[in-house]
């Protein structure tokens, strides 16, 4: 950071503020930053490289430069292949014989270093450093133990994905959510719930976790605006910002990234700009952590990624990682540092997968809208957003159009966050009927942040939660066949739970 | 055990922390039954299709299981260690056998890319499930039925999640007097701390804990009678013992009788050496040994038995690492443990590490099936022979650096073994056996008859600046000095439990690993090594 940067460590847990280095890794990191090489480390147990069962690993991938839409040549098996190699006795960007030893919290320095150059290369951060994990859940997990402590309260979308908010209650952490439209977290609400604060039901929340582009599950995306007026907010009410962005490279409906044949190399910087701008590229001050994953770009099971923050947190991220989980496995590093070194795709390569692929998910989209508007939307029961990005659309019913729809007014004095209508059992209801006739999509109530009445302010105009989870999370990350299917068996559940089964049957 | 009637798990839910209470299966794996359903279309789950993987394959050289010599093939030569260092790996050509993992397999049986890549369960692989199990039934023998073998990331993962899952803070663990610094790392800042129990030339002495245990005071200790006990049986870290069949089963009946958890992390468990001999004494033929059949159930055999012999109860975490014996850089291991336990890891896991990397598991999974069990054995027993050359030749090169004096230890760690007191060598001129006697002992060991360290007692009563409870500094200084001179060795004071408590109050230690590097830096190492002590003995500091 920046000497005018403020000093953040209030934030820390008590946990994280306790734990000192592990004494072993110290060590390590001394040997290495000593730029000695004839030093013998004799400290830690690390089997000699030639007694690991293995002398090479070569993995097969796409050809991305022969092929100038490469994912859906791949997806159909038509596209030219060739090989990230690693060796243990030959020179590669990453030797099998530094990768498979012991190394410590941030990862091995030839990994961190190619992750660092990315993190810079598209999001330009003032000031930071970065830490290897093993994808997202786990650094969620470790920075909810780094922030948090019994009774805190955290911020997040009222919609928010539990894989992800479950994760600290048994910490005895708990949620609040802020109130979301069309573009995602509202955060003049989001200030409204800091402002009315009452220190009696605990500390003021100081941790905001957000996914901005292509949120989980409503698909939303926050714009530039929503961005600035968010970190504002955590200026000026000192809150860390957790920014989850696992969909960043999978964001829709971008200009296509123009390379004219004298500007060759260029293409990784064209794609970087049609991105919209992090939450990091503006941290300033060193209030945001940001966790990117190669689950949703790679592969989800390489279990890889990594969190950009200030220097402090990343020191106590190490410290945690050295005595706890320890640094992440040696294969995926290996992959992603040959992948974008001189020899693998390099960065352009990269990002013309990525362009593909972003291309590729958008199609899928577009075809899902088209099913849609087809078979659901001529209902009248249900509606369906556009999102910017991500994996999933969010599915709008219209439950007060059903017959057994019910709905009272509130009554002075009962509980603000009481539901008045029966939308959540219809909800569920529904979710049968789409059982019923074998299709699953996700009830919204499995995703909404339970409320509480001491932070509702506007008590008489509020609704509660419980009445507007009237949604549906669905994925169009699926073949075009599921996709088509799943929509007109959508429709037909809409018609037989609204309309009561066909005349035929009823006969 | 084939004849006896083997018992379930015994409950021991009682045992489970507030936190692994409270932990929840993830709301969204409810629906996970539906998927299943015969023709069920999900639109449900956030899952990219594996045609979007960028991988079409993977493939690797792969060494063979019978790459390393069953016995330690040395020529007993003055240079044995230049020998070593040209006869090393990078002059010898490797044996390999290409395998690989398509993405797609001909049948779901095979390990495969599309399914290894994909989120999954926070369990293993089903083949590597299944050739697990039958190592742990093959090599342990668990005494309870129902055990449960479970993947994680490494054994500390594995001891997070099971203190994690066992402790609530303000608990205590039973440990060993010197431990695993990694294991207090992860837990006190969890405000679980460490109770210590001495230790003899076996490891935990089961006399002190039954004393421990049975005389235990909250009122006075401020803490309830420990519920947990963690213990390195095999090739102590950093004390290089190993513990018997006897004591295990002592240890084991007083923990049933005082209802403790066992965690036994055994990182070690295939690089039982057996005794050192010194060089004169060791047999100079260099006979090649042939394999025979029945060969891996007599190095089985030969081995220590695991506390899961024993148990009966199902009161036994055994954590396994394949660090030590495929690399630490896999980052994958597995616990064994009663199916209750496991349940609460795997909640645990799904929110943290989730599954060991995909690549890992099926590269590991597909070395170890193209070995098959016999071949792992195989490769095991290759790797202990490499690490008792290892030893042999470390502890070598202290004999030709010092004069060593075997002596039966009496008292203390290394009670019941035969300790090794190191003298400054008489000068070529001098050898004089008078002289040698009034020379100081500079520090004392046991060569290790398990794993990859030497634990190295320091004799700094002798030094010339030496004043009582000062021992660390001392150590400190020592420790620097060899730093500045190129060596580094673990100082003693990351492995202890209790400063006070420790029944060797009057010693600075040094850990020393033998286990990676090139044979000619041990030689150049133990070479500065004596220069520098010798120096710093002789030395107001």
């Amino acid at each position: 950071m920046t000497s005018s940067s403020p000093d953040l460590s209030h934030h820390l847990s008590g946990e994280a503020r306790e734990r000192l280095p592990n004494p072993m890794k110290v060590i390590w990191r001394r040997v290495n930053s000593s730029g000695r090489i004839d030093v013998a480390n004799m400290a830690n147990g690390d089997p000699h490289h030639s007694l690991y069962p293995f002398k090479q690993l070569m993995f097969e991938v796409p050809s991305v430069a022969e092929e100038p839409d490469p994912v859906p040549a791949w997806r159909t098996g038509n596209c030219p292949t060739q090989f990230f190699h690693s060796y243990k006795d030959e020179p590669c960007a990453l030797s099998l014989r530094n990768a498979f030893q012991y190394t410590h919290g941030a990862g091995l320095p030839e990994c961190q270093k190619t992750l660092t150059d990315l993190t810079q290369f598209f999001y330009a951060p003032p000031d930071h450093a970065i830490t290897l994990t093993l994808g997202n859940s786990d650094g969620i997990t470790k920075l909810f133990r780094l922030l948090g402590e019994r009774g805190d309260h955290f911020l997040t979308d009222e919609f928010s994905f539990p894989g992800m908010t479950n994760a600290p209650l048994s910490y005895g952490i708990k949620w609040v959510g802020v109130k979301m439209d069309a573009g995602g977290m509202i955060p003049e609400e989001m200030e409204k719930i800091l402002q009315n604060w009452n220190e009696a039901s605990g500390r003021r929340p100081h941790v905001l976790y957000i996914i901005p582009v292509g949120q989980n599950p409503t698909g939303t995306t926050l714009s530039l605006e929503r961005r600035q007026k968010i970190y504002a907010i955590a200026q000026k009410w000192d809150l860390i910002i957790i920014e989850d962005d696992p969909y960043y490279f999978i964001q829709f409906d971008q200009p296509p990234v123009e390379t004219p044949s004298d500007d060759q190399g260029n293409y990784s910087k064209r794609f970087a700009k049609s991105l919209i701008p992090t939450i990091l590229s503006m941290d300033t001050d060193g209030r945001v952590l940001r966790i990117d994953s190669f689950s949703k770009i790679i592969a989800p099971g390489m279990r890889l990624g990594w969190i950009t923050s200030n220097r402090m947190f990343h020191d106590k991220l190490v410290t945690y990682t050295d005595s706890g989980p320890q640094h992440p496995h040696a294969f995926g590093q290996a992959f992603v540092t040959e992948m974008l070194s001189e020899k693998g795709w390099q960065m352009d390569g990269f990002c013309r997968w990525l362009q593909s692929l972003r291309l590729d998910y958008q199609r899928r989209r577009d075809f899902l809208l088209e099913v849609f508007r087809r078979e659901v939307e001529p209902t009248g029961y249900a509606s369906v957003n556009v999102p910017e990005g991500g994996m999933f659309v969010w599915i709008e019913v219209y439950f007060e159009r059903h017959p057994r729809y019910r709905s009272e007014p509130p009554v002075a004095g009962s509980s603000t966050v009481a539901p008045r209508t029966n939308v959540e059992v219809l909800l569920l209801e529904l979710l049968e009927k789409f059982i019923e006739l074998d299709v699953v999509i996700m009830p919204s109530v499995l995703f909404a942040i339970e409320e509480h009445p001491r932070w509702i302010d506007d008590g008489a105009r509020h609704v509660p939660i419980r009445d507007r989870t009237r949604f549906y999370r669905a994925t169009f990350a699926g073949t075009e066949e599921t996709i088509e299917k799943g929509m007109t068996r959508l429709g037909r559940a809409l018609r037989e739970f609204f309309d009561g089964p066909p005349l035929t049957s009823r006969l | 055990m084939a004849s006896e009637k083997q018992s379930k798990a015994i409950p021991l839910s009682h045992h489970l922390s507030e936190v692994a209470k409270a932990r929840k299966p993830s709301p969204l794996k409810g629906l996970s039954k539906y998927f299943k359903q015969e023709g069920v279309l999900s639109l449900a789950g956030g899952l990219p299709s594996p045609a979007y993987f960028p991988l079409s394959g993977l493939s690797v050289d792969a060494l063979v299981s019978d790459s390393f010599a069953l016995a330690p093939t040395e020529r007993s030569s003055s240079f044995s260690w230049l020998w070593k260092l040209l006869g090393s790996s990078s002059f010898k050509k490797e044996r390999t056998t290409a395998i690989s993992i398509p993405k797609y397999s001909a049948t779901p049986d095979d390990i495969n890319l599309a399914a290894a890549l994909q989120y999954g369960a926070a369990v293993a692989q089903p083949q590597l499930q299944n050739f697990l199990r039958d190592f742990v039934m093959q090599v342990y023998q668990p005494a309870f039925e129902d055990f449960t073998v479970l993947i994680d990331t490494g054994n500390t993962d594995g001891w997070c999640r099971a203190f994690g899952t066992l402790c609530n803070p303000g608990q205590g663990v039973l440990m060993e007097e010197w431990t695993y610094p990694s294991a207090l790392a992860s837990m006190m800042p969890a405000g679980v701390d460490p109770v210590s129990v001495p230790m003899d030339g076996e490891g935990m002495k089961s006399d002190a804990l039954e004393k421990l245990l049975s005389e235990w005071d909250e009122e006075a200790r401020q803490m309830s009678r420990p519920h947990v006990m963690y213990i390195v049986p095999v090739g102590q870290n950093p004390c290089g013992t190993t513990m018997g069949a006897t004591r295990k089963k002592q240890i084991y009946e007083i923990c049933v009788k005082y209802d403790i958890i066992i965690v036994e992390d055994d990182p070690y468990y295939f690089m039982q050496l057996g005794t050192y001999e010194m060089k004169s004494q060791r047999s100079s033929v260099a006979s090649p040994v042939s394999h025979r059949s029945g060969d891996e159930a007599r190095f089985i055999a030969s081995l220590e038995p695991s506390f899961l012999k024993y148990d009966y109860q199902g009161r036994v975490i055994r954590l396994d690492t394949f660090s030590k014996t495929i690399a630490p850089g896999a980052r994958l291991g597995f616990f064994t443990c009663n199916p209750v336990f496991a349940e609460r890891f795997e909640r645990q896991g799904e929110t943290s590490t989730q599954s060991p990397c995909g690549f890992g598991q099926s590269i590991v999974t597909k070395i170890l099936t193209t070995w098959k069990y016999e071949g792992y054995i195989r490769w095991l027993q290759g790797l202990r022979t490499e690490y008792q050359q290892r030893r042999d030749f470390f502890v070598d090169c202290l004999a030709d650096e010092f004069h060593l004096q075997a002596t039966p230890a009496v008292a203390g760690i290394w009670e019941g073994c035969t300790m090794y007191r190191a003298f400054s060598k008489p000068s070529v001129l001098n050898t004089n056996e008078k002289l040698l006697s009034q020379s100081r002992a500079l520090f004392s060991f046991i060569p290790p008859n398990s794993g990859m360290f030497v634990w190295l007692k320091l004799n700094l009563e002798d030094h010339p600046s030496f004043t009582p409870d000062d021992e660390g500094t001392l150590e400190t200084k020592l420790w620097a000095r060899l730093a500045e001179n190129g060596v580094i060795f673990a100082p003693g004071w990351f492995f202890t439990t209790d400063d006070l408590a420790s029944s060797e109050p009057s010693a600075g230690h040094f850990r020393i690993s033998y286990s990676n590097a090139e044979y000619g830096d041990l030689k150049k190492a133990v070479n500065i090594f004596g220069r520098v002590i010798r120096e710093f003995f002789d030395e107001q500091v």
